[in-house]
């Protein structure tokens, strides 16, 4: 009879109590860890718990909490574990059972952490954060948890504007945490959850509802009067119901040694097939492009370049470390770092037999070019106009021309890529029905230059999104084109679309929700929360999205979906409590260019826009 | 990266690797397996030949699947390896210069088939350290020719949530019928096995959670059960649960498939 080897690497048996649930559930794999890298600290302390409410396939490939899980093993004392949404066939059983959520590392119990992290990353996964507070027995509500509760911290770029879920957490983190773990653990070392609270709250960057910072005392006795709600339509209007009280924000933190510390090279890889399966070396932090819809480019400002000589090494030990046959040069517009080139050829010397992949291409034949290089096998490549006119695309300071767009395409069917795919947006501010006819132009000409170049073996597909104005833009006041124009819209497209073509659209119901949330005050959480309540689980997957679901919820609150999320003219805005470091005056001049035409360059290469982002020790950090 | 082509017996060699798969690992899907096992090799520093054409696939396969949640403490992997005789660090099929090995300079075909003992007993170390929890890298054989392993039978354990007094007269009522038949359906279709062919001495002993059953599943020409099949007949006909626990196959007799001797 055969024997378990000797060398016995099952450091990580299943409870018994979860072995008949697993036994019963679909890819019961995605709760049991045991990924390649996985870290335990047996004993230490503070536990911290992080998440990324969706499910496992999702989010063990965020880079964020990649990071954060690395860096706090690595860097803290802490004993840090994780923790995914799970999937509505194993929460059912888990509730039927009086089963809690476990961490994946050790198959504790979720609740008996110090601190709770989730990242926020989109609004449509607020349901889930709900869920997994739910499924773990921790109150929902951060003004009913008691001393036995964990911490709970949200991250990512949804802080932008946290309100809809301000009441569902204990506190946020604003910006990139990096620079401050050692801080937040430290704060965690208090004796009681009160005082936790009380030091979280004077960490630069730490936002807790509900306190006031100037409020706090030292042993975090006498707690402060929330803050006001901001002017939303539901919060009674605008003028002066708006302000922040006590006239305190909260900076976003900008990890300024990003440049200086080497990415994440020994990630977790899951032996679950996940959605992105390669190493990933985050080469850039920050974009100064501009595009003026652009959330992230604004949010993660200033531009900071990693060293060409750390990318490689990295990348390299990475491949080694995950033993991935492809890695991927991340950031939010990978083909604009500087050292991009050198970067490429450098890992391709060192490894040859793998593929380099660069998301978020730039829209010009270099970048296209690039591409290929590092990826001989791809068939094929994505390239963003975002809108189908020179004058939209002006409005929005999406710089890119006829010619480009041209050059761009050809260079893709030449050079190898049979496919290409292209990503548009409809219900932008000032669009017309001609804007969205230039779409299907662009389509056209693409198409057409594929067949001239390879025949019938070019494929293109178009994918459409609605416009969302999102928190700390220059559009952010801008209306939500709403769901019967975009409907409207859509059947434009679809009847100009040039035969050959694939069209695919971002489900509009989906974009309505988000637009309700993104800029709404804490008068979402109760609808947020009703929507849960009627089952509301995976808003960000088509099979589970139920508009119905959310509008009911919206009733029952008292609310009109519709009209959630709308901002009364000319009053503060419901994030105000977040200082985001960029300047008004910029976003309101930004704002004012979206109807006059006027671009505005590439702060790298031209002059400096004076949005605020660089100011004393934070500046941009370019690697050339 | 385009694979080597058929004149490259000099620069590859046939192996047989037995494994384990264990602990959390058990979850996986046979696909997952298999694809943990290639990063397992690549992270070892240990590199597997690659098919030919435009999406080369590396040449590992596994040669009887595991169902999602077993464990199994005898499995085997044919995998087709780069040399072995490369130094350490250095890229599989080249040599100091980035050339590509010819594979007709130096005894390169002696070599391949005298796999230095030191030299894969560090790559065993390798393998068992760049393996995940739960996969235990048992021993890495080399194979003169490409092997074709097929399973002739496999043992079986597993936990079932009744009392060995409810189950004992459905496993003596199976061993007495000459025929027990049940529907099994795909997405090709239904169709009808005869589960009495393939499962052969059902045994039960008294366990924590009821019952521990065992049983030998044989594989032939014609197909086999599938261990969840027979369990949950048994379990349905006991009017228990069908669900089973910590299934393990504990042992797997193969032979090749050109009929030579079984290999336990």
């Amino acid at each position: 009879m055969a024997r378990f080897t000797t060398h016995s690497q099952d450091g990580g048996r299943v409870p018994d109590e979860l072995t008949d649930l697993l036994a019963r559930v679909t890819r019961p794999a995605r709760y049991v860890g045991g990924e390649f890298n996985v870290r335990r600290k047996e004993g230490a302390s503070p536990r911290i718990v992080l998440s990324y409410p969706d499910v496992y396939e999702v989010g063990i490939s965020n880079p964020g909490l990649q990071i954060l899980y690395s860096w706090l093993h690595e860097l803290t004392p802490a004993s840090v574990e994780r923790a995914y949404c799970p999937w509505p066939d194993l929460a059912a059983l888990m509730r039927e059972r009086g089963v809690p959520l476990w961490t994946l590392e050790s198959f504790s119990a979720v609740r008996e952490c110090e601190l709770w992290g989730f990242t926020l990353q989109h609004e449509l996964t607020y349901t889930n954060v709900l869920e997994m507070l739910d499924l773990a027995g921790v109150p929902l509500h951060a003004d009913e948890r008691s001393d036995g509760d964990p911490i709970v911290m949200g991250g990512g770029p949804g802080t932008a504007n946290p309100r809809p879920v301000a009441p569902f957490f204990d506190a946020f983190f604003i910006g990139e945490a990096e620079g401050r773990l050692d801080e937040i653990v430290e704060a965690l070392r208090a004796l009681s959850r009160a005082q936790r609270l009380a030091r979280l709250a004077a960490v630069p960057g730490v936002w807790v509802p509900g306190r006031q910072r100037s409020a706090t005392s030292g042993d975090g006795a006498g707690e402060a009067p929330g803050d006001i709600a901001a002017g939303t339509r539901h919060a009674g209007g605008g003028g002066e119901a708006g302000r922040v009280a006590g006239g305190q924000r909260v900076e976003r933190q900008v990890f300024t040694a990003f440049s200086r510390t080497s990415p994440v090279t020994e990630p977790l890889v899951p032996l679950l097939e996940a959605v992105h399966d390669r190493a990933v070396i985050e080469v850039m932090r920050g974009c100064s492009a501009g595009c003026r819809f652009c959330q992230a480019g604004l949010w993660y400002r200033p531009v900071r370049e990693r060293p060409v000589e750390l990318v490689v090494e990295s990348a390299v030990r990475a491949l080694a470390a995950t033993g991935c046959d492809e890695v991927s040069l991340i950031s939010l517009s990978s083909c604009d770092y500087s050292g991009i080139e050198d970067a490429v050829r450098g890992i391709r010397e060192r490894r040859p037999d793998v593929r380099i992949s660069l998301p978020s291409l730039r829209l010009d034949s270099a970048a296209v070019s690039l591409a290929r290089l590092g990826n001989e096998q791809r068939g094929s490549v994505t390239l963003a106009p975002e809108a189908g006119t020179q004058e939209l695309r002006d409005a929005i300071n999406k710089r890119v021309d006829e010619r480009q767009f041209v050059e761009a395409v050809r260079a893709a069917y030449s050079s190898g890529f049979t496919g290409l795919k292209l990503y548009f947006m409809i219900g932008l501010p000032g669009e017309r029905d001609d804007d969205v006819r230039a779409i299907a132009g662009m389509a056209a000409t693409a198409l057409g230059e594929g067949r001239r170049l390879i025949g019938g073996r070019a494929q293109l597909s178009v994918s459409v999104s609605s416009f969302v104005p999102k928190p700390q833009t220059p559009l952010q006041r801008e209306p939500f084109a709403g769901a019967a124009l975009i409907t409207s819209r859509q059947e434009l497209l679809r009847e100009s679309m040039p035969r050959g073509a694939r069209l695919s659209f971002h489900d509009v119901g989906s974009s309505q929700v988000e637009a309700a949330l993104a800029r709404g005050g804490e008068e979402l959480a109760v609808i947020i929360e009703a929507a849960w309540r009627l089952g509301a689980r995976f808003d960000g997957w088509r099979e589970h999205f139920s508009l119905e679901t959310w509008r009911r919820a919206a009733a029952t609150s008292g609310l009109d979906l519709d009209e959630a999320g709308g901002l009364v003219p000319d009053a503060p805005l419901p994030w105000e409590i977040v200082d985001a470091r960029i300047a008004p005056r910029f976003l309101a001049e930004e704002r004012d260019a979206l109807t006059d035409g006027r671009t505005r360059e590439d702060c790298r290469f031209g002059a400096c826009s004076q949005c605020g982002a660089c100011v004393g020790e934070i500046e941009m950090d370019l690697a050339g | 990266m385009s694979g080597l082509g058929d004149d490259r017996d000099g620069l590859v060699s046939w192996h047989l690797l037995r494994f384990s798969r264990t602990g959390s690992a058990r979850y996986l899907s046979h696909l997952d397996t298999a694809r943990a096992l290639q990063r397992t090799f690549a992270r070892a520093g240990v590199p597997i030949a690659l098919s030919r054409g435009m999406r080369p696939k590396p040449h590992l396969s596994l040669v009887l699947p595991l169902p999602v949640g077993a464990a199994g403490l005898s499995e085997l992997a044919v995998v087709e390896l780069v040399d072995p005789n490369e130094r350490d660090g250095e890229e599989p099929g080249r040599d100091e210069s980035g050339d590509s090995r010819d594979a007709t300079s130096g005894d390169v075909s002696a070599k391949m088939a005298n796999d230095a003992p030191a030299e894969a007993g560090d790559r065993l170390a390798r393998l068992r350290a760049a393996a995940p929890e739960g996969i235990g890298i048992e021993a890495l054989e080399p194979a003169a020719a490409r092997p074709r392993p097929v399973a002739v039978s496999a043992d079986y354990e597993c936990e079932l949530a009744v009392e060995p007094e409810r189950l004992a007269p459905v496993v003596a009522w199976f061993k007495a019928e000459e025929e027990v038949r049940l529907q099994r359906t795909s997405p090709k279709g239904t169709k009808t096995i005869d589960v009495r062919r393939y499962v052969r001495g059902p045994s039960l002993k008294r366990s924590g959670h009821g019952s521990r059953l065992s049983f030998t599943v044989r594989y032939d020409a014609t197909g086999a059960a599938r261990p969840e099949e027979f369990v949950r007949l048994l379990a349905e006909k006991a009017g228990a649960d069908p669900v089973m626990r910590d299934l393990v196959r504990m042992r797997v007799a193969y032979k090749e498939s050109r009929g030579s001797t079984p290999r336990g």
